[in-house]
């Protein structure tokens, strides 16, 4: 009986959260890609990517690949998740991006949490920023060919 | 999925006009959200169904004297383990109370900021990047287990890194660990 309780709550947990993910996914992903698609039209994709690409290429990425990256670090993953399926990368591509977007993103909120939580949070802050640097490089070495 | 969004842009090539682009865009974007939802909302509720089985809770105090050579001590445990698993925003509700019950001092505060910072919302993160790329199951599931492995890799070498450089400059270390 007991047992039986709380497993239904557990259950109405994980369906408000996934629920929750969901709703979030939606409200993101698709004016994301609307964006992305009017953006492209009008060549402002192509002019981020080509002032990002000195940069990027340090990552062996496209300069393009810097949206889902600074969208990642001022919004939040989803977003960045959107952006980035909107661009149409490689496997190992992602698999960079990913990792470097593990790192450092949704810093604002994030940040935040940690200050109030007492942690010293401009220094994880910064070590955050440094952290998806060298992983990004280094994760673009193992997973992105030099061919690009 | 670029194979879906280039299906969509054919099909809305030929007309061309602003309506369609915006239509076709949209379509995409769903498409692509419908595919990450039908994987990550089940994964959500089968963690959340999995989590308090006994099993985990003998992992989690398994898991004290891993945490001392990390410079945390056993309070840790719940804060940490809630950001790996729900990540900081939606752990803070678990992380910001324990902290501020002064039970977890401002360095251990600090190794347990560094190992979530470096590595938290394991699952929702990491099957969101996984997904993104495109790829059959077997290659998302690798992709997964890479993303998920390499941060908790790292979490753990820069903490051990740390607990190390800080016993080699003579400092004691937060906790002492014979």
């Amino acid at each position: 009986m007991e047992k039986s309780r709380t497993l239904r709550d557990r259950l109405r947990l994980g369906l408000r959260r996934g629920g929750h993910a969901c709703f979030v996914l939606f409200r993101v992903t698709v004016p994301t890609f609307i964006l992305m698609d009017l953006l492209r039209r009008v060549g402002v994709v192509q002019a981020i990517g080509a002032a990002c690409a000195p940069f990027m290429s340090m990552f062996r990425l496209p300069g393009e690949a810097a949206i889902p990256v600074l969208l990642g670090c001022f919004i939040n993953v989803y977003t960045a998740t959107a952006a980035l399926g909107s661009l149409g990368l490689s496997g190992g591509q992602v698999t960079t991006l990913g990792l470097m977007l593990g790192m450092a993103h949704s810093l604002f909120v994030e940040t935040t949490v940690l200050k109030s939580a007492g942690a010293r949070a401009l220094r994880l802050l910064v070590y955050r920023m440094v952290m998806a640097l060298l992983v990004g490089w280094g994760a673009s070495r193992l997973f992105i060919g030099s061919g690009q | 999925m670029p194979g879906g969004a280039a299906f969509i842009a054919a099909l809305v090539a030929e007309g061309g006009s602003f309506g369609a682009a915006i239509l076709g865009a949209s379509l995409s974007g769903m498409m692509f959200s419908l595919k990450i939802a039908l994987i990550l909302v089940p994964a959500l509720i089968l963690y959340e169904l999995l989590a308090p089985l006994p099993v985990f809770e003998r992992c989690g105090r398994a898991l004290g004297p891993w945490l001392s050579r990390l410079g945390m001590s056993p309070p840790c445990t719940v804060p940490l383990v809630a950001g790996l698993f729900l990540g900081i925003i939606y752990g803070a509700g678990i992380i910001i109370p324990i902290a501020e019950e002064k039970k977890i001092g401002p360095d251990e505060l600090h190794c347990l900021g560094l190992f979530l910072c470096t590595c938290h919302a394991i699952i929702e993160d990491t099957l969101l990047f996984a997904l993104a790329g495109a790829g059959g199951p077997g290659e998302v599931a690798g992709r997964m287990l890479l993303l998920a492995g390499l941060r908790l890799f790292l979490a753990l070498a820069v903490l051990g890194g740390r607990q190390a450089l800080l016993r080699r400059r003579g400092k004691k270390p937060s906790l002492a660990l014979d």
